[in-house]
């Protein structure tokens, strides 16, 4: 019996501690990198995106991000949980009527739309910007 | 809040399912238990109305209503004939365990909630699969569709659908997508899995060592950390741990066994790893309990698993690229001796990282050998979650993934959705703490 609560409360003791700890390590992520996969912040971003372009069906996406490496995967995959239930394409392999760009840096977002053959419909900031299908 | 309140209908009719086919002498175990039946079902009953087209708030409350009144009917006309549990010793430091468990469980809830303000979207896989795939769903036609097919860009469009369905049926009943749905989800889901591990323990091996599971899992940093994240790991281990609960509590009662059935075919429909774990729960039912145990854990097991398999069959439009295109080329990965050291590096690291060094669960777990020792003998519960383990092993044996990518993205989580079983299986198998003098004395004038 004597074996059995000095395990126990050295258990109990050592498992409280690790739970501090586990919380310690939580509190550090929380204030060192936040939201790390951009989800929350893609969605305010593309809010006022959503007023813009079709409630449903396919919506090209247009980035100045490698879409190969890390951080245009991030980047499309938070906005493409931003859009949906859109469901968002690569403008190289579909060309739906509207799309979405997705840029990380300032530049000219009318040219990099016409060079996809779309016309920019509005800039809605922070790199978020709504195009539709350019007319011939 | 509200999601919460959406939510709690399935719980009921969760527990009544509960209480009329397992009637447990634990609250703790019947309430945590009816919470993930009744996720299951009204999952795989809002996907139905998806499926057919007529999902909307006014159908899926009209059939959990229906469903509701059912079992209420049985609920009422049944007499529960109550397990009368083994009696066990309340040593005299209890009341340590008690508050231990209490503080960890609120250190538990600051942990989450920094979590949840640091991530309040979850991680990569919760907005690229999970919540992405319950958007479609609860989108209706025709954007439920792109939750099945990868032709729109979704990632894994066959892995099976008890979490993206059950949080689309929450947003369906609220009337928008917000982001505290999922949050909630896998916290509700973390909480029982505590609740089931404590319940079924404390039944069978006594409350202190109940507790004492409950601790070792706190103190698990590897499942703790991803009570957060909103990945489908912690609903698939809590269906494999109640079912392998409900098989160790079922003294092979038809009904309780059918329960662990369902359990095992709802673990299917949360991810594909459910489906080696129903087979080996299967194989371990004939084994102990002979055909009669299996037939019942089949039957308990058939709707979920017919479920899932007619998603797989008829709507999934395009496969997982994961297995090599020919025997041969499987055997070659086989044979490559490199490809077995760094999966059992892998394993080892993922055992490893589950706690800190100085508490970890392991030395926690050696402790309590020592100090209490072993008494049941019911050590063949440990198969179907190692037999898991071995499956997932194989897998990444023949993997066409890169296998460094597929281990780093996945074998840590592989470990901690079998990880609550394990403790289970050893806790049980753990003597209680003998009766002393005064406690025989009270436990007879009761």
């Amino acid at each position: 019996m004597i074996r059995a609560s000095i395990g126990a409360l050295a258990v109990a003791v050592l498992a409280l501690l690790a739970s501090m700890s586990s919380y310690k390590v939580s509190e550090q992520v929380a204030l060192k990198s936040p939201d790390p996969f951009r989800i929350a912040d893609s969605e305010v971003r593309f809010a006022p995106t959503l007023a813009l372009i079709p409630p449903s069906g396919v919506i090209g996406y247009i980035t100045d991000m490698p879409v190969g490496e890390r951080t245009g995967i991030i980047a499309l995959m938070s906005t493409q949980y931003a859009v949906a239930p859109r469901a968002l394409v690569a403008i190289e392999t579909q060309k739906p009527e509207w799309a979405v760009g997705n840029f990380d840096r300032q530049g000219d977002y009318v040219a990099l739309g016409l060079a996809a053959g779309y016309r920019l419909v509005r800039d809605c900031g922070r790199g978020a910007v709504v195009y539709r299908k350019a007319r011939q | 809040m509200l999601d919460f309140l959406a939510m709690v209908p399935a719980f009921i009719l969760g527990w009544i399912v509960v209480r009329l086919l397992a009637p447990l002498r634990s609250w703790v175990l019947q309430i945590s238990l009816g919470v993930g039946l009744g996720i299951g079902i009204t999952s795989s009953v809002y996907f139905l109305l998806v499926w057919i087209g007529i999902a909307n708030r006014v159908t899926v409350l009209s059939a959990e209503i229906v469903l509701l009144a059912v079992a209420a009917v049985l609920f009422f006309r049944s007499k529960p004939a109550f397990q009368t549990p083994p009696q066990f010793a309340k040593p005299s430091w209890i009341w340590a365990l008690r508050g231990a468990l209490i503080l960890g469980v609120c250190i538990f809830a600051l942990d989450c909630s920094e979590g949840l303000t640091a991530s309040p979207g979850g991680e990569y896989d919760a907005a690229a699969i999970w919540n992405l795939r319950a958007r479609y769903l609860a989108a209706g036609a025709p954007a439920w569709k792109y939750a099945v097919s990868d032709k729109t860009g979704t990632n894994h469009p066959g892995y099976p659908l008890l979490t993206s369905g059950f949080i689309a049926r929450t947003w369906t009943l609220i009337g928008d997508t917000r982001a505290s749905t999922p949050a909630v989800f896998g916290l509700t889901f973390a909480v029982v899995t505590f609740g089931v591990l404590f319940g079924s323990v404390s039944l069978l091996a006594g409350e202190a060592i109940g507790m004492l599971a409950v601790l070792v899992l706190l103190a698990s940093e590897g499942f703790v950390s991803q009570a957060t994240a909103q990945y489908a790991d912690i609903p698939l281990s809590y269906y494999l741990l109640s079912s392998l609960a409900l098989l160790a509590l079922s003294e092979w009662s038809p009904p309780m066994l059918a329960l662990s059935g369902a359990f095992a075919g709802f673990a299917a429909w949360t991810k594909n790893e459910g489906w080696p774990f129903v087979a080996f729960v299967c194989a371990i039912a004939l084994w102990r309990g002979g055909r009669r145990a299996l037939a019942w854990i089949a039957a308990g097991a058939a709707f979920p698993l017919v479920l899932t398999l007619a998603f797989k069959l008829f709507l999934v439009e395009g496969r997982e690229g994961m297995f090599p295109a020919t025997a041969a080329a499987a055997l070659k990965m086989i044979v490559t001796g490199g490809r077995w050291g760094e999966i059992i590096g892998s394993f080892v690291g993922s055992f490893w990282t589950l706690g800190f060094p100085w508490a970890h669960p392991f030395l926690l777990m050696a402790i309590l050998a020592w100090a209490f020792g072993f008494a049941r003998k019911q050590w063949w519960l440990l198969l179907p979650p190692l037999g898991l383990l071995a499956a997932d092993f194989g897998i990444y044996l023949i993997t066409a993934n890169d296998l460094t990518w597929h281990l780093n993205t996945s074998n840590n989580r592989v470990v901690m959705q079998v990880w609550p079983a394990i403790l289970f299986s050893f806790f049980i198998m753990l003597r209680p703490p003998a009766i002393t003098a005064p406690a025989v004395k009270r436990a007879k004038t009761r």
